[in-house]
């Protein structure tokens, strides 16, 4: 196996790839970004997911608490007390599997991507983040002021030196492999809600 | 303006099968007041054979035809295929040539005939009538290489196609708008032999857009692709015309 | 092995399905062109992309090293492969010592290129595809006819029947949503099940020794947290230099592929979830070859978007099951080039240079131009075949001497005045099966022009003269 790995190192070592070979740092012009947070919003939305805006941390609650999501939902895992209690505790189960059957989980995003409607989920919070996939809907709390206008900035905040997993998660789970229809909920969660705070 | 020595290039296929398109093109060119010459001893830039692969016999004709028109000041020629062999493929096939001068005169001073009209002789605008609606074809070529027009794939904010705009500058005409603004047509050279089931494919799909786009006659910078078109409607008895965009700025102009 | 002209003369006697599978892939194009409209330095982009690539590429053994040390450090295990054979090997392997004879497999190109599913079959492993499309073309048997849309060839009723076979769903079922809710629950259970997840990355960063994953379905993340053993092939043109770089990738590849501005999910894994077992396959398999080759190593930069595939006007009217290799479209050919010219030959010629995939291509990667490049390569290695050959051989023959080239005109025109249309306008002439030749006119070009110039000169001449004598 070292050997392997000495040899194909080895053969890259002469190319014919020659030039200049150096790149500038690219900066994403922000052209027609004049509202960020519309923008996450429209991008959101557009890609099957929802998107709403809510003053506080109560408000977010009351949010979750009447959401049909919620009232439909069996197993509830939430990782925000202060905006659901939950009844179902992910981080007491020793294996990932018993996380089956969860029907919501909500989850604090650490940032919104305008540009692509994405939040930043750092799933080291997660005890399992197989639950991210497995929980047939997802919410997913952003607080206003972590809307980035790009990814240039979004990658410019998130620390990878201890980082284990993250994941932008832009819309619920989907895919159109049948004749190119759009189905929402391939494998994944069929919803997704994100709640901008503040 | 002295434009110096014009050298008018006629590709192989506009000899021996189209020579109404050269002589629009000749007679476009005494209207515009430019004087040119036809080098008699012409026959074929090469394009066949370098499509096929067949470099070193490509390269046989492109050398004569670099030593024909080396001592132009300017080429023009009546196809976006051929004008792009010279100014994007030459390099590839006359290696020993491509750093004298004179080869990279004839690279830079080779243009199809509508670039010529509007980047060197600067006529934007062609005072004539041409009443027709139009399908306007924007061969592969010229369109991606040439920049003959602005490729639907590219996001180039604020341009416009250069011969869509001379085009339109005619009194009555009415470009139309198809479903798929610039697809290939299907010819590919060889390949409309060689492939030729699926070259025929394309073919009337482009076809079936511009009928339903309601055009009377599809006109095109490239009558190879005219000549592949042609070939199809006439064979599923169409009502579509096609005409060169020479002829077309030709009838116009008095 | 049949060439790809016959097998899309028989993909297209199917004319509506052959008009389907055109207007399907056209569809994704369209949104291509709506993505990238939105990013109004969009050509910048691709530049940028490009110049990322070639750096990477010109320092890959120095990136591969930095990864390795990187991913190491999370945890991660890496291994080396040179070829297809090495990687199943070692892919089997580490199955083997855990025990796994279930795996939750992610779409993985690289995979399909080493045949890693039969290999796995035939030594006692079950692979279940996940991805959707995968999963139905794994059930039908079939190969992938395209790179992001595997089954795009393949039509609802069709996948119905498919499902109604292997998964028990109505016969006759053919709405995609119901469809696809059957295909949840069988792959749930599998994902489950599962003792190993294997899949494809999209991006591997140096910097940190991240691997990244790009999926709209949740498979692939599903397959690489659940079970307790994880192995992720990537091949070695995978690796970019720093995280930063993800976000000129991440806002490229989508939308080229398929019009969306990011997928559903981006996961960035370094090393395992506690108690479980990553490993890194890395694999050459014929691109340090690629990458040797001067005029030919740009393709090395592709990643993997499709959307030259969806762009090409022959592709679509001819399927990925024309193509005899396991990339069809363009990217394939000059891909498949590389690995054997021989065998290939036919695919650079199954093109009609339009050069519509160079200008989609999100790393500029001048594809039609490769391909021109790739068919001097197929005829200087002497496979162009003696029909073709001769044929051009003439042509060239007759177009060197300007006699010739005047006389070989004017017989073929006196020919077709004198015989009927029928004559030509037939299956022999190749040209005649489908269209009308050209009417041939009664004169060459510079025979008009030689006799239009002398009318012109005695005109003139005659004018001179009655403005001489007046």
């Amino acid at each position: 196996m070292t050997d392997s790995r000495r040899l194909l190192l080895d053969r890259f070592k002469k190319l014919a790839i020659t030039g200049e070979t150096s790149y500038a740092v690219y900066s994403h012009l922000h052209t027609g970004m004049s509202d960020p947070r519309r923008l996450f919003q429209s991008v959101i939305e557009s890609v099957g997911g929802e998107c709403r805006f809510v003053a506080d941390t109560e408000a977010a609650r009351k949010a979750v608490a009447g959401s049909e999501v919620l009232l439909a939902a069996k197993q509830v895992c939430s990782y925000i007390k202060e905006i659901a209690q939950g009844n179902f505790d992910a981080e007491a189960m020793a294996d990932a599997h018993q996380c089956a059957d969860v029907d919501l989980t909500i989850v604090r995003g650490e940032l919104g991507v305008a540009e692509d409607g994405a939040v930043w989920v750092n799933a080291d919070l997660l005890r399992h983040r197989a639950l991210l996939f497995l929980s047939e809907n997802l919410i997913l709390v952003v607080k206003g002021q972590d809307i980035v206008p790009d990814m240039e900035s979004a990658y410019a905040r998130i620390d990878f030196t201890r980082l284990r997993s993250g994941y932008f998660i832009s819309g619920p789970s989907k895919t159109a492999d049948i004749e190119q229809c759009l189905v929402i909920g391939a494998h994944g969660a069929k919803s997704l809600l994100v709640l901008v705070v503040g | 303006m002295s434009l110096g020595r014009v050298g008018l290039f006629i590709p192989c296929y506009i000899d021996q099968v189209y020579p109404r398109v050269g002589m629009a093109a000749v007679r476009l060119l005494e209207k515009l007041g430019v004087p040119f010459e036809f080098p008699e001893d012409q026959t074929c830039c090469g394009q066949p054979q370098f499509n096929s692969g067949c470099f070193k016999d490509a390269a046989k004709l492109a050398g004569k035809m670099f030593r024909i028109f080396k001592d132009f000041d300017w080429v023009v020629c009546p196809s976006g295929s051929c004008t792009g062999m010279v100014r994007e493929f030459y390099e590839l096939l006359l290696g020993r040539e491509k750093e004298k001068d004179d080869f990279k005169h004839l690279v830079s001073h080779t243009f199809e005939l509508c670039e010529f009209l509007i980047d060197i002789l600067k006529v934007e605008t062609v005072d004539g009538s041409f009443p027709h609606k139009v399908g306007l074809h924007q061969s592969c070529h010229g369109l991606r290489g040439l920049g003959l027009g602005v490729p639907s794939e590219q996001v180039l904010p604020g341009q416009t196609g250069k011969v869509k705009r001379l085009l339109e500058s005619l009194r009555g005409i009415e470009i139309v708008t198809t479903g798929r603004s610039d697809e290939c047509c299907g010819f590919g050279g060889t390949f409309s032999v060689f492939e030729g089931a699926v070259s025929s494919f394309i073919g009337r799909d482009r076809i079936r857009d511009y009928e339903e786009a309601g055009a009377e006659v599809i006109v095109s910078y490239d009558v190879s692709c005219l000549m592949h078109l042609d070939g199809l409607i006439r064979r599923d008895k169409k009502r579509l015309r096609v005409l060169h965009v020479a002829e077309v700025l030709n009838r116009a102009v008095a | 092995m049949k060439g790809h002209a016959r097998l899309a003369a028989a993909f297209l006697k199917q004319e509506e399905r052959a008009h389907w599978h055109d207007q399907a892939l056209w569809y994704v194009r369209e949104k291509r062109d709506r993505m990238a409209a939105s990013i109004p330095d969009w050509e910048a982009l691709r530049e940028t992309a490009q110049a990322i690539k070639r750096h990477a590429l010109a320092n890959l053994p120095s990136y591969l090293e930095e990864f390795e040390r990187n991913a190491v450090a999370r945890g991660a295990i890496v291994h080396y492969a040179l070829d297809a054979a090495e990687h199943n090997r070692i892919v089997l392997e580490i199955l083997k010592r855990r025990n796994a004879r279930l795996v939750a497999k992610s779409k993985s190109m690289l995979s399909e290129e080493c045949s890693l599913n039969e290999f796995l079959e035939q030594h006692g492993v079950e692979v279940v595809e996940t991805d959707l499309a995968e999963r139905i073309i794994q059930l039908a048997g079939e190969r992938p006819s395209h790179i992001v849309l595997p089954s795009i060839h393949i039509r609802k009723e069709e996948v119905g029947e498919i499902f109604h076979e292997h998964l028990g769903t109505e016969s006759g079922e053919s709405d995609p949503t119901r469809l696809t809710r059957a295909a949840r629950a069988h792959l749930r259970e599998k994902f489950l099940a599962a003792e190993a997840g294997i899949s494809g990355v999209n991006f591997a960063v140096a910097e940190t020794g991240a691997v990244v994953i790009c999926t709209n379905e949740g498979n692939a993340d599903l397959g690489n947290s659940l079970p307790d053993l994880y192995i992720a092939v990537m091949g070695v043109e995978k690796v970019i230099p720093k995280t930063r770089d993800l976000s000129v990738f991440l806002r490229l590849l989508s939308r080229s592929a398929t019009g969306q501005p990011i997928s559903a999910y981006t996961s960035h894994l370094l090393g395992p979830r506690p108690g479980q077992e990553m490993h890194v396959v890395v694999v050459d398999n014929g691109r340090s070859e690629i990458l040797q080759r001067e005029k030919f190593y740009k393709a090395a930069f592709c990643i993997r978007c499709g959307a030259c595939l969806n762009t090409c006007p022959v592709y679509r009217r001819s399927g990925g099951h024309s193509y005899n290799f396991v990339i069809p479209g363009p990217i394939g050919t000059i891909l498949a080039m590389h690995r054997d010219l021989k065998k290939y030959k036919d695919m650079p010629y199954a093109s009609t240079l339009c050069g519509s995939c160079s200008a989609v291509c999100p790393v500029k990667i001048d594809i039609h131009r490769q391909i021109v490049l790739w068919r001097n390569a197929v005829v200087e290695a002497g496979y162009l075949g003696w029909a073709k050959s001769a044929a051009l051989k003439t042509a060239t023959l007759g177009m060197k001497s300007t006699r010739l080239f005047r006389l070989g005109g004017w017989v073929v025109r006196r020919l077709s005045r004198v015989l009927p249309p029928a004559v030509f306008n037939n299956r022999l002439t190749i040209w005649g099966k489908s269209r009308d030749l050209p009417k041939m006119p009664a004169r060459s070009f510079r025979a008009e022009y030689r006799s239009y110039s002398r009318s012109k000169k005695k005109r003139l001449e005659s004018r001179v003269g009655r403005e001489g004598r007046s």
